[in-house]
């Protein structure tokens, strides 16, 4: 599949195109695909699912009303025939495709999505993405209990679903292509219970054939999928438990197809540097900031001199070094790719004097050690280690923290703790391609907190303001003053300086010559890892 | 006469140490005769375990080799033979008899299999028949319910029927040589006589050759057809047994029979060999104790409860006088040692317990300090009592630095006094434990027990175990002490010779009671009890004059005990058939 | 006997309900909070409360204990928090991988194990003896995952001899086992070579010796049946042991034992399911400690069980 022909048609009508003049470029349908994960995949539940190794498997068996153009952030309807948004941004009204079936044979109605983003946000079903539907209306109710069903959402035919919002949300159509907002069957969710996430039953292009706990899973081709020719593999198969470097080994010996847990670091160059297996790898950018966090209601560190001072004293050539390269040194915290970005932002420069001139204007007292928290795995320590040399180098002393991912987080939220936190290992990968999505957990005051995510505590009221306002620009031709809007955001919080931003990770994926398809789909920034919908076995007959 | 059925040349044995090879067995030569017994006896260290091991080829190679020698053994030379060819001949024409008992059957496997294995050792059998033979064996060494026995192991029965069943191995192949290695060694003395008496009645049906290696001049007397005598590795003398105990050549062997205990030697004589001044039956008494019992309970079951209960000792009673030494004799199991512990209140104890006037009844070990000035023990294993990592001059005045009674200089030369009074040099204070020999060891426990100057000592078995040279000595240093400071003895022993020796007044102990109790002269020439006369007629005398003991039938061994927790001991009552010698009737 | 079984099997419940309360009590200190784990990043304050007090986190620690117990009565060991599927499920999955893995890495370090002690034992000084114990050395001292990745690099990667991890096969057993038991193995050859060392010395041994047997039968018959003792009595013990490996040679092969499990689970702090392996662990290491226990008697007949 070629990568041009995809852009600025709709995909729905390309497939139709493709799969009716069958052009000699185009993959035959066949084949099987095997995969490693290192950890168990906890649930395929769209509603529950939030893993690295669950969410692409969640995309393929579960539709949902939008979803991506494969390999881009580009939007796309895809349960949704059509969707129209009305002039005052609050109601979407969506058309569903007719004759769409679950796995288990039944047609799927606007009843089904309906019953599927009341049931995310209903408390019992403790969905992580329920948080995501806030600005539906009655969504409130519905979390205090005081209702099972969102007053904002309308079953307007069985083909036709209007939802509208309490306020408008530029977002809203970015929540529909959720994994959260994934399509499930009613009755099977009745008959499985809290086991449904062993048992999904949704209308994707795969269905689940069967799952060894903690063994294997395989995932078969829906024969009755509505895109026709999609897709092309027979079946997926993901074998749990190896090692990454195991998985590798299997990778190299050709017993599997795709190692999911990535190339491990201890054999990055090995592979880079051996051309055979170099141009297995694809490489890609990733909707991901690795950042520094400065608590910014702690002393010294309410000091906005400071706070700079140690964005200035960050060497992150060098850390970028640490793990051979495999990510591009930033200077905000927006990745780049996404809207908003400031690819002309100057940022704060390594300057170790003139940090150092800052911590003294400060009056900055060198004889206070302080907690520098990172998660345990490699290569985060080592990181940790040489922003604590940068730091010493200023004259700031900090003691290194290096706990499970789980008690970084625990301390992350706490008022009196955790004055620094290098966020690597569990740094902000982004739910849907949108600049909000780095603001309002991480950066705004929803999230600052105790027990939140926004580690610097940084809260702005005249910034939350803004992004109020970027929020409620919801027409298509807004599109580009909405991202405007957002640079601006974003280059006002680097004047507060509440984090070091440091790179963005590359995304290294390795898979078998086996199975081919457009690079794109092999780091696709949605259906992360990999958009198994599109791949297909190069040996199928 | 025809030739020797084996015939050992020049036989040379060397043991690889650390300052290079030592010879251990020197040149040794003689000759075996089909049905003779040969004895070869010496004290320790005089190389016969060796010469046992060498023809069996059974040293603890590569440390022990044979360097030189001939042994002819039917046309061949033992010593030369192939690993392969020799294991034709171990067991089935020599079969050999270890001193441990304990430990010289595997413990994890049946009596049975142990028996069958060497029965079908050098012949293909079924092993039902193997079994069937093995069942005829235990019958031959007397072994009761000998089809029950094949199927126990060895820790299931007594040494003297782990010894019969090592017998019946020896004799499985009816060897024509049998080499007995310390036989009855480790054996109380009621048992050692019916051992040896088997050995000789089967020796006698089988007309094997015995060599019997043996340290004690009273088993030589009581089998041997000749004696050779050993020391340092080399023959000493050898001669027929009359010859060598009637008119010993070698003043070695004048030397030991002289230093041999003879049971019966002292008969008429009232006071210990080498004591001094009057006979201490007047004096005041240093312990009194009153029907002491000491039992203890064996749990079990679910709840960890008393299942059965070791009487250990029943209503003992007994006083020791001022310069007096009392020896409680008796075969293992019989409660003499815990007696011993109960007055140093060691083990829990009801009764009656005086230490010169001071009741000890519930002291504990702070409130039992001065008591111990009174009265101290030496214990049975002086090596297990001394701290190797001590030094002997430290160990020896741990006493009186824990009573508190010198320091300093002073303390110094009380060490060093105490250690001229055993007969050590000063030179060796400074030494560990493990530099000194058995003997030198039993002397460092007595100076230590001396050292608070107590009115009695208790000796728990303290000259056993030990060559009879150096036996006699400690023997002689205890009676000087005695002589000098008029401490009382409590002697603790199951060698009636000794006891003999040492003591003014015995007491006979079995199954935790003193059955009889008198003076020396009442108990051991005029026996009343049942037992003590048995034990008495076990004792083998250093006189092969004396008419051999006929064939002793299996009489038992001493009876357990464990009873249930139920068992009330019968009260024992005792008789005084004159001038205080009480004889325990059965009621 | 029966009744000594049943006097353990109590005391197994009672060690059990210890450590049920201590595993309890320590997860209940940690700090990292498990509803946030749950509830995701986008989660409100509120959403955590609610979830928080879905899970009962929210009552007293005594009475969130009560609650687990109850359900442990009932032979219920709760739902994982993050899977939401029933943990006995989850444990009782992988539980047959792990006592396959156990039971090959047992019989790997009895066969390596007793071999080379037995063989440096009677070589004892030889360049052999010496050779076994450097092989040892490394099994004791080699962390097992750099253990793993060799074996797997020599025999599955330049050999093909065996699979690159997985499951399902008697092949795909053979390198997790040896990797699991060679730290056995090495402990096992030492206590071998010198318990056998010693038996040798042993009166036992010259008196078979004696009878005129074979060398085969006083070696095999006499002397290893009681060089062994010492290390049957460590098989118990093993099993605790094997628990900490089992994490590391899991998840070097893609074996789905519990290791991984609670691997995953301790990262995640999905506390049902650090319980219940908790507990199935224990569990295990009190049965094995039984078993050894009624086996020792088996081949040791002077130990009577009370």
């Amino acid at each position: 599949m070629r990568r041009q022909l995809m852009t600025g048609v709709a995909a729905a009508a390309l497939f139709a195109l493709a799969a009716g003049t069958a052009l000699s470029a185009e993959p035959k349908q066949g084949g099987t695909m095997t995969a490693t994960f290192k950890d168990d995949v906890s649930t395929l539940d769209p509603a529950i699912g939030y893993d690295w190794q669950n969410w692409s498997m969640i995309k393929s068996l579960f539709s949902r009303l939008m979803d991506y153009k494969p390999g881009t952030t580009e939007l796309t309807p895809d349960l949704a025939e059509s969707y129209a948004i009305a002039p005052d941004g609050l109601t979407y009204t969506f058309k569903l495709r007719h004759g769409v079936k679950f796995h288990n044979g039944r047609e799927m109605t606007a009843d089904d999505v309906a019953y599927s983003y009341n049931r995310t946000v209903d408390p019992k079903t403790q969905s992580p993405g329920q948080g995501f539907f806030k600005s539906i209306a009655g969504y409130d109710d519905v979390v205090a209990g005081k209702a099972t069903a969102m007053s904002g959402i309308k079953v307007v035919d069985p083909y036709t679903i209007a939802i509208t919002l309490a306020k408008p949300d530029a977002t809203f159509l970015q929540v529909v292509a959720l994994n959260f907002a994934g399509v499930v069957a009613k009755e099977s969710v009745a008959q499985y219970g809290a086991d449904y996430g062993h048992h999904p039953d949704g209308t994707g292009a795969f269905y689940l054939d069967h799952w060894t706990l903690g063994q294997e899973l395989v995932l078969k081709r829906n024969p009755d999928y509505y895109l026709k020719g999609q897709p092309y593999l027979d079946q997926l198969s993901f074998k749990i438990g190896a090692e990454p470097l195991t998985a590798l080994l299997q990778l190299q010996k050709g017993e599997i197809d795709y190692a999911g847990d990535g190339i491990p670091p201890a054999k990055f160059l090995e592979v880079m540097n051996d051309p055979a297996q170099k141009k297995l790898v694809v490489q890609a950018p990733q909707l991901e900031t690795s950042y520094l966090t400065i608590k910014t209601t702690m002393k010294p560190f309410d000091n906005l001199k400071v706070r700079q001072a140690i964005n200035m004293a960050i060497n992150k050539e060098r850390i970028v070094k640490i793990i051979n390269g495999r990510a591009d040194v930033t200077n905000q915290p927006l990745p780049p790719g996404m809207a908003g970005y400031d690819k002309d932002y100057k940022g704060y420069s390594y300057d170790p004097e003139k940090a150092k001139a800052l911590l003294k204007e400060a009056n900055y007292d060198s004889s206070q050690s302080f907690d520098l928290y990172a998660y345990n795995t490699d290569p985060n320590p080592r990181i940790a280690q040489a922003i604590q040399q940068d730091l010493a180098a200023v004259g700031m002393t900090v003691a290194i923290k290096s706990l499970d991912q789980a008690n970084v987080i625990a301390a992350g939220g706490e008022p009196d703790q955790a004055p620094l936190i290098w966020s690597g290992g569990m740094g902000w990968i982004a739910d849907f391609p949108d600049p909000s999505d780095f603001y309002a957990p991480i950066l705004g005051c929803a999230g600052a907190v105790k027990g939140g995510w926004n580690w610097a505590l940084y809260c702005n009221k005249d910034i939350e303001a803004m992004a109020a306002k970027a929020d409620a620009m919801v027409a298509p031709d807004q599109a580009q003053a909405r991202a405007d809007l957002w640079k601006q955001i974003f280059g006002k919080i680097q004047d507060d300086a509440p984090w070091v931003p440091v790179f963005n990770e590359e995304r290294y994926t390795m898979h078998s010559a086996r199975i081919g398809g457009d690079p794109s789909l092999f780091v696709d920034p949605v259906h992360v890892p990999v958009n198994y919908n599109y791949i297909h076995a190069t040996d199928a007959q | 006469m025809t030739s020797p059925l084996l015939s050992v040349q020049n036989l040379t044995v060397s043991v690889a140490t650390p300052a290079g090879a030592s010879v251990v067995v020197d040149r040794l030569s003689f000759d075996l005769n089909r049905g003779e017994t040969l004895c070869i006896a010496g004290e320790s260290g005089s190389g016969k375990s060796m010469t046992a091991l060498s023809l069996m080829r059974l040293l603890p190679e590569p440390m022990a080799r044979v360097s030189a020698g001939k042994a002819l053994f039917k046309d061949k030379d033992l010593l030369a033979l192939s690993e392969v060819e020799m294991r034709a001949v171990r067991g089935r024409e020599i079969g050999m008899i270890f001193q441990e008992p304990m430990t010289s059957l595997n413990p994890v496997l049946t009596i049975g299999r142990q028996l069958a294995e060497a029965v079908a050792a050098h012949r293909p059998m079924a092993s039902s028949a193997a079994r069937a033979e093995a069942k005829r064996l235990l019958d031959i060494v007397q072994i009761p319910e000998a089809a029950r026995r094949l199927t126990q192991y060895p820790f299931e029965l007594s040494g003297g029927m782990r010894q019969r069943v090592m017998i019946a191995i020896a004799l499985s192949q009816k060897p024509d040589v049998l080499i007995a290695d310390e036989p009855t060694t480790a054996l109380d003395v009621t048992v050692q006589a019916q051992i040896l008496s088997l050995i000789r009645h089967l020796q006698a049906e089988t007309n094997s050759a015995l060599i019997l290696i043996t340290h004690d001049m009273g088993v030589v007397a009581e089998m041997a057809d000749r004696v050779l005598v050993m020391r340092a590795g080399r023959e000493v003398e050898q001669a027929p047994a009359r010859t060598l105990f009637a008119t010993p050549q070698a003043q070695y062997t004048r030397d030991l029979l002289a230093a041999v205990p003879l049971l019966g030697a002292m008969q008429g004589l009232a006071m210990p060999k080498g004591a001094a001044g009057e006979t201490p039956a007047g004096n005041a008494n240093v312990i009194e104790v009153d029907d002491l019992t000491v039992r203890f309970d064996l749990k079990g079951g679910l709840l960890r409860r008393t299942v059965r209960r070791v009487h250990a000792v029943e209503g003992v009673s007994l006083s020791l006088k001022r310069g007096e030494t009392l020896s409680l004799v008796g075969e293992s199991g019989c409660g003499k040692s815990t007696t011993g512990k109960a007055i140093m209140n060691l083990v829990p104890w009801t009764g009656s317990i005086r230490v010169a006037g001071r009741h000890t009844h519930g002291l504990r070990r702070q409130t039992m300090k001065p008591i111990l000035r009174d009265v101290q023990m030496v214990f049975q294993d002086p090596y297990a009592s001394l701290d190797p990592r001590m030094r002997v001059c430290d160990l020896v005045a741990e006493p009186l630095l824990i009573h508190g009674l010198a320091k300093g200089q002073e303390l110094d030369d009380r060490v060093a006094h105490l250690f001229d009074r055993v007969g050590l040099s000063r030179d060796l204070l400074r030494r560990y434990p493990h530099e000194f020999s058995g003997g030198q060891r039993r002397r460092i426990c007595i100076a230590r027990a001396l050292s608070l100057s107590p009115k009695a000592i208790i000796a728990d078995e303290s000259v056993s175990a030990l060559d009879v040279s150096i036996q006699a000595q400690v023997l002689d240093l205890l009676q000087d002490i005695q002589n000098d400071a008029g401490i009382a003895y409590l002697f603790i022993s199951h060698d009636m010779a000794v006891v003999e020796r040492i003591s003014h007044r015995i007491a006979v102990m079995y199954m935790g009671r003193i059955v009889e109790t008198g003076t020396r002269g009442q108990v051991l020439e005029n026996p009343q009890h049942d037992y003590t006369k048995r034990l008495l007629a076990s004792v083998p005398l250093p006189d092969p004059a004396r008419a051999r003991r006929a064939y002793i039938p299996y009489a038992g061994e001493l009876p357990s005990v464990v009873r249930d927790i139920d068992f009330v001991p019968m009260p024992v009552s005792y008789t005084d058939i004159g001038e205080g010698h009480l004889v325990a009737q059965a009621s | 006997m029966p009744l000594y079984i049943v006097r353990r099997l109590l005391e197994a419940l009672l060690i059990l309900f210890g450590i049920s309360v201590v595993t309890f009590i320590l997860l209940y200190l940690l700090p990292a909070d498990p509803v946030r784990q749950i509830a995701g990043r986008s989660a409100t304050a509120a959403t955590v409360e609610s979830i928080r007090h879905q899970l009962g986190l929210d009552l007293p620690l005594p009475q969130q204990y009560g609650r687990y117990l109850w359900g442990l009565l009932h032979g219920d060991l709760g739902r994982s928090y993050l899977q939401k599927t029933e943990v006995g499920a989850l444990i009782w999955s992988r539980l047959p991988a792990t006592l396959l893995l156990m039971l090959g890495a047992i019989v790997c370090e009895l066969v390596l194990g007793l071999t080379m002690g037995l063989v440096a034992a009677l070589k004892r000084g030889s360049g052999l003896d010496q050779g076994l114990m450097l092989i040892s050395f490394i099994g004791v001292s080699a962390p097992q995952f750099v253990v793993g990745i060799l074996l797997l690099y020599v025999f599955a990667v330049q050999l093909g001899w065996f699979p690159i991890g997985g499951y399902g096969h008697f092949s795909n057993l053979v390198l997790p086992s040896i990797t699991l038991g060679f730290l056995g193995a090495g402990w096992y050859s030492r206590m071998m070579r010198s318990s056998m060392i010693d038996v040798l010395r042993q009166d036992y041994v010259r008196t078979a010796r004696s009878k005129g047997l074979t060398r085969a039968k006083v070696l095999f018959g006499h002397a290893v049946p009681n060089a062994i003792l010492p290390i049957v009595a460590m098989i118990g013990i093993d099993i605790g042991v094997f628990m900490s490996g089992i994490v590391v040679v899991e998840s070097v092969f893609g074996w789905p034992g519990i290791g991984q499990l609670a691997w995953q689970a301790i990262q995640r702090v999905d506390i049902p399911i650090i319980m219940g392996v908790t507990l199935v662990s224990a569990l295990a290491i009190v049965i094995g400690n039984l078993l050894a226990d009624l086996i020792a008697p088996l081949i040791d007949p002077r130990i009577k069980l009370q």
